[in-house]
């Protein structure tokens, strides 16, 4: 009976003694560094890499719990040059960083337009700009720019172009003179057919065209399509398309001749 | 280098001649030389052109493989 209890007793004296050890050799809480950078820059959004690592962070943002140390820093987005820089951070202190891109000419792009004709108003982002092709826009910030050409009794065009950094992007835009010439397609306009094959004009200036997928009569608004499933027309894909003097359409198509 | 390859031709109200080829449009009569009406002088995308007509206004069509549909308004000769 004494044995036994000397035994637990040992028993107890060894957990306790390892228990107190366990605690001995936990680390003491070591403090995070206390250093900081703060980063903005002019545009915003710009992707905050330190040391070569993505921080996916984007600027306006702070990088914080840094040590004492130099931090390389670039700031990188789409259409911009890299800028890289260097920040020293002291005291385990605050450092503020503001970059400003569209002071650095090396940041900026130019954009060339011309037009055939010259003089067309230029209006970028829907802004008059009110300047007259040929012009340089010199020191854009790199973005995409909406930009629509007007010029008197022509149709508008309007295009997108990405102006990147330390580039310059020329273009020369070709006005098409709407007193001449109307242009319809399956963009532009409710034309039911792309591939188009023959072209005849009825006594009623009906224009009846030939398609790969049928024909097409348009009156100058309306457009109309016969094909063999609405239709007597034999095959879809027309050849060709004659008016006799009784305003009869004669159609051929790969497989056979019909009237409409 | 090789010729445009003609798909049709048109003799309008005027005896002016039209040929549709896969570069754009020829022109010519008594009085004119051939003239191109192609991307490059009009600034429509006129090519593969596979047919031409007059309407009734003296206004000329052309019909095209994969651009579309043209009318020429008014000469501009």
């Amino acid at each position: 009976m004494k044995n036994i209890k000397f035994l637990l007793m040992l028993l107890l004296a060894v957990c306790i003694t390892f228990c107190e050890k366990d605690v001995s050799v936990s680390p003491p809480d070591q403090p995070p560094p206390k250093g900081s950078i703060i980063i903005n820059s002019y545009p915003q959004e710009f992707k905050i890499f330190m040391n070569g690592k993505y921080r996916i962070r984007n600027t306006p943002d702070s990088i914080r719990w840094l040590g004492d140390g130099a931090y390389e820093i670039s700031l990188r987005k789409e259409l911009f040059l890299d800028t890289v820089f260097t920040i020293e951070v002291v005291d385990e202190g605050k450092t503020n960083v503001f970059i400003d891109l569209s002071k650095n000419p090396r940041m900026l792009g130019d954009l060339s337009i011309k037009t055939t004709p010259s003089g067309a108003e230029i209006f970028l982002n829907d802004s008059n700009t009110t300047k007259m092709s040929p012009f340089i826009f010199r020191n854009l910030l790199p973005d995409i720019y909406n930009i629509s050409l007007k010029y008197e009794d022509h149709e508008d065009f309007n295009t997108q172009i990405a102006v990147r950094s330390s580039y310059k992007y020329e273009f020369t835009a070709a006005m098409i003179d709407s007193t001449i010439w109307e242009y319809y397609n399956i963009e532009n306009s409710n034309m039911p057919a792309k591939v188009l094959t023959c072209i005849a004009i009825d006594n009623n200036n009906v224009k009846w065209i030939g398609s790969r997928d049928g024909v097409i009569s348009f009156d100058g608004s309306n457009w109309n399509l016969q094909s063999p499933s609405n239709s007597r027309l034999t095959h879809q894909v027309v050849t060709s398309i004659s008016v006799n003097s009784n305003n009869e359409k004669w159609i051929t198509t790969i497989e056979g001749i019909g009237i409409a | 280098m090789p010729g445009p390859i003609i798909n049709c031709i048109y003799i309008d109200s005027n005896n002016s001649k039209w040929i549709g080829t896969n570069l754009g449009v020829f022109f010519f009569n008594e009085f004119s030389n051939k003239i191109l009406l192609d991307e490059s002088a009009t600034g429509l995308p006129i090519k593969d052109v596979t047919g031409i007509s007059e309407d009734v206004y003296g206004n000329i069509w052309f019909s095209t493989r994969e651009n579309g549909l043209f009318k020429l308004k008014q000469r501009p000769f």
